[in-house]
């Protein structure tokens, strides 16, 4: 390097390239993580996850009734109720109920369900979810989304 | 008329061609002397010369007419056009057999679904209300819509037809090896974006087939292990599939998508032309 230029060596050193790496790879690094966040979506303009579904009167027993809306079957068997998922614990299409035989089928699938919600044909790994159940005090059923419950645990009117 | 000094200078001889051109004499006349004498030969000679020599002209084509096989190699290279094509080539690898211009038959695919793509898109709106009818409207009332929205559909399934058939190709040939490692990744890469582009451009329709496609999609991406559910939730925008997730699956089909891969493409066609070819060997 001449004299004439005191700015080149400064400009070649390692210390300034690394430096220079290093902004850079530092502000690439934040723009990606900033454009990921983005398209992490923060608020859900969706249905409600508790939501009443009317007297326990208005179910038939013995049956499921789906409530497409919610994509939710309530199925009734006397005095007891549960709420099940109709979406499937396969690859997630809605089930409906089984043509051949009481409980659930799968249409993308194959996959069958009793009508708790056990899995027993095809390629679903799990029963249908549950929700829980409860009594509002205008006297209807209330189902909550958001709390599952074991398949086991019905709701006694 | 004729023996009017021809004017050096195209924008002259253009003024003078205009002058010189007297069409009533010409329509009323038999006798072959009244023609303009723009129609001379020494005229149009004067004139080609001059259009060849014109700036404009220069900066299309930088050299004169190619006379010798030198002059066609050194357009080839210098030409962008034409520089896709290598300068020399042997005559075995320019047989049909060889590649089936499976590749260049891809490439075609996607231009030809970028054009109709487009003109889709003067119809269909990406909104949950809109896109079915749209779709529908497409292939019942707009003029020609038919046959566009089967061009893109059709093109679409042969273009993962032909980039698999041009990938089996490449493999059996053994065209992955030693020097062209890096553009076999580049191809995998280019696969798996005509995936992408075949899988965010079958839920548009916005039909039955189109939501559980994607439902059961989106649940296979689910079920990576630690992330799944949150790549999952990325991709559809929100817990189900949605208006979230038409826009987000319209944009990456439209814009995202075409964008990286017209990028991949065209590194992948350079790198071609850069790592030779292997004449049979």
């Amino acid at each position: 390097m001449s004299q004439s230029e005191p700015g080149q060596e400064e400009l070649h050193s390692r210390r300034f390239f690394l430096g220079g790496i290093f902004a850079f790879l530092t502000s690439i690094g934040l723009i990606a993580l900033g454009a990921f966040r983005f398209v992490v979506p923060n608020v859900l303009y969706g249905k409600n996850q508790r939501f009443k579904i009317g007297s326990p009167k208005d179910f038939p027993d013995k049956q499921a009734t789906y409530l497409p809306e919610q994509q939710v079957f309530i199925v009734r068997d006397g005095d007891t109720f549960m709420a099940l998922s109709a979406v499937c614990t396969h690859l997630g299409c809605a089930v409906r109920t089984d043509p051949d035989k009481p409980g659930f089928f799968c249409p993308c699938h194959g996959s069958r369900f009793k009508p708790d919600g056990t899995n027993y044909a095809g390629p679903a790994p799990k029963p249908l979810e549950a929700y829980e159940i409860s009594m509002g005090n205008s006297g209807e059923l209330i189902v909550d989304k958001r709390t599952l419950i074991s398949p086991k645990d019905k709701y006694r009117i | 008329m004729s023996d009017e000094p021809i004017e050096r200078g195209l924008w002259k001889r253009i003024g003078q061609a205009f002058r010189t051109t007297n069409a009533s004499k010409y329509l009323n006349s038999t006798d072959s002397e009244a023609r303009p004498s723009m129609m001379s030969k020494g005229f149009r000679e004067a004139l080609r010369k001059d259009i060849v020599r014109s700036t404009p002209w220069k900066s299309v084509f930088a050299g004169p007419y190619p006379q010798t096989p030198k002059d066609n190699s050194e357009i080839a290279i210098s030409s962008f056009w034409l520089h896709i094509h290598p300068a020399f080539i042997r005559r075995e690898t320019l047989k049909f057999g060889v590649t089936y211009g499976l590749g260049g038959l891809a490439c075609g695919l996607f231009m030809v679904l970028a054009v109709t793509g487009i003109m889709e898109m003067f119809y269909y709106v990406p909104a949950t209300d809109h896109a079915y009818k749209d779709m529908v409207d497409l292939q019942h009332v707009v003029s020609l819509g038919k046959i566009l929205r089967n061009m893109h559909r059709w093109s679409a399934h042969a273009m993962v037809v032909v980039v698999s058939m041009h990938m089996l190709r490449v493999f059996l040939q053994k065209g992955y090896k030693a020097p062209r490692q890096l553009n076999w990744v580049v191809g995998v890469i280019l696969l798996c974006l005509t995936m992408g582009l075949s899988f965010t451009g079958y839920l548009l329709p916005w039909d039955q087939l189109a939501l559980w496609a994607v439902t059961v999609g989106t649940n296979m991406a689910g079920s990576i292990p630690f992330i799944g559910s949150k790549v999952r939730y990325i991709l559809l925008g929100g817990p189900n599939v949605d208006q979230a997730t038409l826009i987000r699956f319209f944009v990456l089909h439209v814009v995202v998508l075409p964008l990286v891969i017209s990028l991949f493409m065209v590194y992948h066609f350079w790198r071609v032309r850069k790592d030779g070819f292997s004449g049979g060997k």
